[in-house]
């Protein structure tokens, strides 16, 4: 009898690593939750190539038809993955690519208004 | 709290309709070509938009793939087999011999002629395609969720370069179909094509290609352009009439005869009614079938002008001299070179047969 | 931290390079930074004995937008999900039900040619037999004839024989007294002996024992 209990096994589409040092790449892979991240897959799905290249683009590849199916079929998707698919279009968009989106504008708008008092400070200054 | 939030199911399911089912929209659009033609064909009395400058809102393309048009420009095109399979970059292969008997070397002769065939397909004449604005789903709650755009590509098994559908999400939350340049580099990337790059080669700028103009390699660059460009590019249209323009002021027609790019050039200049330097070059060169066929294909694409009118009333097989005359008398802008060129054409003609009668 | 190589922990890292290169030394030692890696029977460090994670902080307000939109999106992706299921089920009955109707096509003209080709096997077998019976008949009559043929033939062979018999060997009753005559005097003696040269010794009657002697064979011609 085993001592850890099993853990429960799943299908799901998930990042896999397949960059090198500092460069970053990713296939978009099937695979069973509890296998390892660049175990060989049971399907791939696509790519994402998430360094911006010259025209400042990500590139994302899909497999549309199948990634279609596996939804239909109840494939789980991991967290990036969704995030990607709502990205494009495919499913509603994330809750938490809003709430990224929310916090850079913020940031962006402490940083502006900060900018605007320095400039207000150097102007009353002068 | 919930009321900011905006019902999104439907527009991910209007999305999944629209994009990757764009295909279904592509051939409703061909279908729309096709029936224009017919409409354009079927009544001679329906008022094309025929001004010389109105020739641009025209659609050349359901013309250019009117089988008549076709039979017309592969006809004037020529096979000169020895031009066709002329000289080739490739690797060196020894070459084989084989003894053959007479029958069996006519029937390699015929394989290799459909084989050669295959290299003049005639590159379409189309008009410059039309961006795609209307964004498929705007969202202002998802502007800078990153720094950088996002391209998403179907590459589903067996999909068309021109049926990929391509999206992009830009940074201020707009999701809209990729603009054509971006979809050309995403196809060059994930379904590469020999002979094309990815970043547009420095040769078709102005200032290269007047350089290559200069030095006459029409071919060269027109090849290189049927490679790089889809039919529909601007860029590709800008070349190629450029080229069609230099070779047409030039008068080097030749160049281009027994190569894929003659049909597109004298449809070019037909289309824009030059084709007058093209004609004469034909009746030069002594070439009376093709310049008859040019003339019909002139009253084709025009079907509305003077010269159509009065070619009508000349019967089906008159003479090519006789067709030729038409076209001067009404539609010519070079009528005393062409007359001349016509009358040189029949005297030498004349003086053949008479020299066969002597 | 620099750690001796052991084949375990062997990492590849070019972070101890760049500090000596920014630092401005030009002669770049050898060296492989290794990180030190806890193994699993080993206690947590001292360090991190008393460490406990801070919770991520939780916005209130971000929280509730988090948790509508949060079930917002998945009751959307179910419902994508349940659409998508449904698409594909229609898809796989249509390909089912177009498979049945391209197999029953199939079929009929699959029996159609059976019946097609029966039929012509059958014509032509039919053909075939009724030749065959007619060949059949007519070599049995043919044979029927020659049988009766060559019975009356050897019928009437057998008669000629006999009346050549009758011709040669009877014996009309004028005739006995000539036949009782030739007979007797046609006696002949058997009873001799044969030499071993083969030489006839005659008995008591030499004369008409070499009426009817055998050949002259010697015992030592035979052997």
């Amino acid at each position: 009898m085993p001592r850890i209990p099993l853990r429960k096994s799943f299908d799901i589409i998930k990042l896999a690593y397949h960059g090198c040092n500092n460069r970053p790449f990713f296939h978009i892979v099937l695979l069973k939750n509890i296998s390892k991240r660049n175990a060989p897959p049971m399907e791939m799905l696509g790519t994402y190539d998430p360094m911006p290249n010259i025209y400042n683009e990500k590139l994302v590849s899909l497999d549309i038809d199948r990634i279609k199916f596996h939804l239909a079929s109840g494939v789980s998707l991991s967290k990036p993955v969704e995030k990607l698919l709502g990205l494009s279009g495919l499913l509603p968009v994330h809750p938490m690519s809003y709430m990224t989106a929310k916090r850079n504008r913020q940031k962006l708008e402490e940083q502006a208004e900060s900018e605007a008092a320095n400039k207000k400070g150097e102007v009353e200054e002068s | 709290m919930a009321a900011s939030i905006p019902f999104r199911l439907q527009n991910s399911l209007s999305f999944i309709n629209e994009t990757f089912l764009q295909f279904v929209n592509l051939k409703v659009r061909h279908r729309s070509f096709s029936s224009c033609s017919k409409v354009l064909f079927a009544s001679s009395d329906v008022k094309a938009p025929s001004s010389p400058e109105g020739n641009n809102e025209r659609d050349p393309f359901p013309m250019f793939v009117d089988s008549r048009v076709q039979d017309i420009l592969s006809r004037i095109t020529g096979f000169d087999i020895l031009k066709v399979a002329g000289p080739h970059k490739r690797h060196l292969e020894k070459p084989k011999y084989k003894l053959l008997t007479d029958a069996e070397l006519k029937g390699e002769m015929a394989i290799a002629k459909e084989r050669l065939s295959k290299r003049l397909q005639i590159p379409p004449f189309m008009n410059p395609r039309k961006p795609n604005l209307t964004p498929l789903a705007v969202d202002p709650d998802l502007a800078h969720f990153d720094t950088s755009s996002y391209v998403f590509t179907d590459v589903t098994f067996g999909i068309a370069d021109r049926d990929r559908s391509v999206v992009v999400r830009e940074t201020d939350g707009t999701l809209r179909v990729a603009p054509w340049d971006v979809k050309d580099r995403m196809n060059q990337i994930y379904n590469p094509r020999e002979g094309k790059e990815y970043l547009k080669p420095q040769m078709f700028e102005e200032r290269n290609l007047e350089r290559m103009i200069s030095e006459k390699n029409y071919v060269y660059i027109l090849d290189r352009a049927c490679c790089q460009f889809e039919p529909d590019d601007p860029d590709f249209i800008r070349t190629t009439h450029r080229i069609y323009r230099a070779v047409d002021e030039a008068g080097d027609h030749d160049d281009l005869r027994s190569t894929r790019h003659f049909g597109s050039l004298a449809f070019y200049l037909t289309w824009h009614k030059m084709a007058d330097l093209l004609l004469l070059d034909m009746l030069n060169r002594d070439l009376a079938s093709d310049a008859k066929d040019l003339v019909r294909l002139y009253t084709i694409l025009h079907p509305d002008s003077s010269c159509a009118a009065s070619l009508s009333q000349v019967s089906s097989d008159s003479s090519a001299a006789q067709v030729v005359q038409v076209y001067i008398d009404t539609a010519s802008t070079l009528r005393d070179e062409l007359q001349l060129a016509l009358q040189a054409m029949e005297d030498a003609r004349k003086a053949d047969r008479n020299g066969l009668k002597k | 931290m620099l750690c001796p190589i052991t084949l375990r922990n062997f990492v590849k890292c070019g972070s101890v390079q760049r500090v000596f290169l920014d630092s401005g030394v030009k002669q770049v030692p050898l060296v492989n930074s290794v990180r030190f890696r806890k193994p699993r029977w080993l206690p947590i460090a001292k360090s991190k004995e008393f460490y406990v994670r801070k919770p991520t902080p939780i916005v209130p307000e971000e929280a509730e937008e988090l948790y509508l939109r949060y079930s917002k999106y998945r009751a959307d992706v179910a419902s994508i999900r349940l659409f998508l299921k449904e698409q594909l089920s229609q898809k796989s009955v249509n390909l089912m039900e177009e498979q049945e109707k391209d197999d029953a096509a199939d079929l009929k003209l699959m029996e159609e040619q059976v019946k097609e080709y029966n039929n012509q096997v059958a014509s032509l077998r039919q053909k075939r037999q009724e030749q065959e019976i007619l060949a059949e008949q007519e070599r049995i009559e043919k044979a029927v004839r020659k049988q009766q043929d060559e019975r009356l033939q050897r019928s009437l062979q057998a008669e000629k024989k006999l009346e050549q018999n009758k011709a040669a060997q009877f014996i009309p009753l004028e005739n006995l007294d000539e036949a009782i005559e030739t007979m007797l005097d046609s006696r002949s003696d058997y009873n001799y002996a044969v030499t071993n040269s083969g030489e006839l010794i005659p008995g008591e009657y030499p004369d008409l024992a070499s009426n009817k002697a055998p050949p002259r064979t010697k015992m030592s011609d035979v052997s």
